[in-house]
């Protein structure tokens, strides 16, 4: 475990990045909610606006950390490559972010929940909706290594995740969108790790 | 007298679009540094990007330390110094050595603080600013990679132009350090380095190998070489009959100078010229102009 977080904080760019990601970032969250509470009064918006934070801040804080890592060598990793150990190292640092992010997820919307008593399918919807739209993106965005592409592709995914949302509530598919999301959220993980680790893998070779 | 290599490699090869890295056969022995030696391009980096595992798309097979085979025991013992993109660019000197604990077994953080203090890198001044590793020059950036890589304990060094961005007074103590390590190592440790500095280096050199245009073209000890390999130095009027017999020749108007091969100086006799052993750099120098030439 302790190698394992070890492992994900070797890829933080600085300390100020790990304060903001695990205490600032759900601070910001629930600070934009508490003041949206204020002028909206539907518990329903309120409750889906947080995951599309958290789909926003997420996106985008993986920038710093994981950015270009599906590309055919980022050509970061000299050092790293010259152990037996490297794979090891990113199998634990990729798991520890995929746990770091659900924990994040669950911790954030299940806080805006219990505020707003909001009801649980709904509640859950959120949760694995959102994890799944961005596991999707980080599969896009880790090509690249720049803000201009993070920004774009984020934007996109946080337009189709808003209109998702708003298809579900009319239909009233929380329940059955939430488990095909979270059966797809596995697949959608298992695919990514695997694209990531060929990409590193090509990275030995021209 | 018996001497054992710590590498040796059979058939290597690696092709780019405009470019061929062919080693039908190379030995380095054991217990020694060995400089690698050519011009820009000739292949040195790619070679020992090779040696050290960070490509692995090339044809031929390299044995190491005796036959070893587990990978993680060769890549253990194996210190490695790029010139590219090393380290993760942020990271901080304290993230280096966290980052090697995770990667390496024998990892000695204590040695690397003391190194990095030996080597006048301010760790806490750069812990203090969290200053990442791109950040620093590239004269601290070598500083750092050599101090992670001799708080390592290894049985071979591979270093990458680990001389360029250093300083006359670190190179001196790079081979200082070098030195010791060999030392140290009882007969079991040793280095290969490629150098543009062959005359800073040259008091470290065991053995050279000098490559040109992805082919190695002269290897031996230093001795040997220097004992191959004659300076030759005349008047201008000798020197028509000298250039033919001569490896390489240079003329000027205070007369030529030119290296030949032993086995060729009896050919000189009767001319008026001086005979000296040359400096590796010289021998060097001579071998890369001759072959330049050729193809």
């Amino acid at each position: 475990m302790k190698k394992c977080i070890e492992s994900y904080h070797m890829f933080f760019p600085d300390r100020i990045f790990s304060i903001l990601l695990y205490i600032v970032y759900p601070l910001i969250v629930w600070g934009i909610l508490f003041i949206e509470n204020i002028f909206v009064n539907n518990s329903y918006i309120i409750l889906l606006t947080a995951p599309a934070l958290v789909l926003f801040i997420e996106c985008m804080a993986d920038l710093f950390v994981f950015a270009g890592y599906a590309k055919k060598d980022s050509g970061r990793n000299e050092y790293l490559k010259t152990s037996v150990r490297y794979m090891q190292m990113l199998k634990r640092a990729f798991v520890s972010d995929i746990i770091r992010r659900i924990l994040s997820i669950l911790f954030i919307i299940f806080i805006v929940s219990s505020v707003l008593k909001a009801p649980f399918n709904i509640s859950i919807f959120a949760a694995i909706s959102v994890n799944f739209f961005i596991t999707a993106a980080l599969c896009i965005l880790r090509f690249f290594d720049f803000f201009t592409a993070y920004y774009f592709i984020t934007s996109i995914i946080l337009l189709l995740y808003v209109v998702f949302c708003i298809i579900v509530f009319i239909r009233n598919l929380f329940i059955l969108a939430s488990i095909i999301m979270a059966v797809l959220s596995i697949f959608l993980i298992l695919f990514h790790t695997s694209i990531l680790f060929k990409a590193i893998k090509e990275g030995y070779y021209d | 007298m018996y001497r054992s290599n710590v590498i040796n490699i059979d058939n290597l090869s690696k092709k780019f679009k405009a470019f061929e890295l062919n080693i039908p056969s190379l030995n380095i022995p054991k217990g020694f540094a060995t400089a690698l030696i050519g011009e820009n391009g000739a292949g040195k980096s790619t070679f020992i990007n090779i040696l050290a595992g960070v490509r692995l798309d090339y044809k031929g097979s390299i044995d190491y330390f005796d036959g070893e085979k587990n990978e993680q025991v060769i890549r253990e013992n194996i210190g490695y110094t790029g010139s590219g993109n090393y380290f993760m660019p942020h990271w901080t000197v304290s993230q280096i050595a966290g980052a090697s604990e995770l990667l390496f077994d024998k990892f000695n953080r204590s040695k690397f603080y003391q190194l990095c203090g030996m080597l006048g890198i301010d760790v806490n001044g750069v812990k203090k600013k969290n200053k990442g590793f791109s950040k620093l020059s590239d004269g601290m950036k070598m500083k750092v990679i050599l101090a992670n890589v001799f708080a390592r304990e290894t049985k071979m060094l591979l270093l990458d132009e680990p001389a360029s961005p250093l300083d006359p007074l670190m190179r001196d103590k790079l081979c200082q350090m070098l030195r010791e390590y060999i030392e140290a190592g009882n007969g079991d440790n040793s280095v290969l380095f490629s150098t543009h500095n062959i005359s800073d280096m040259e008091n470290v050199t065991d053995y050279a190998v000098i490559m040109e245009k992805g082919k190695v073209v002269e290897q031996g000890f230093v001795e040997d070489l220097k004992e191959k390999y004659i300076l030759v130095k005349g008047d201008n009027e000798d020197a028509d009959k000298a250039k033919d017999i001569l490896f390489s020749f240079q003329k000027s108007n205070y007369g030529f100078e030119g290296l030949c091969l032993a086995e060729n100086i009896d050919k000189l006799a009767g001319l008026n010229v001086s005979k000296e052993v040359p400096e590796l750099s010289q021998i060097s120098i001579a071998i890369m102009k001759k072959y330049t030439q050729l193809t």
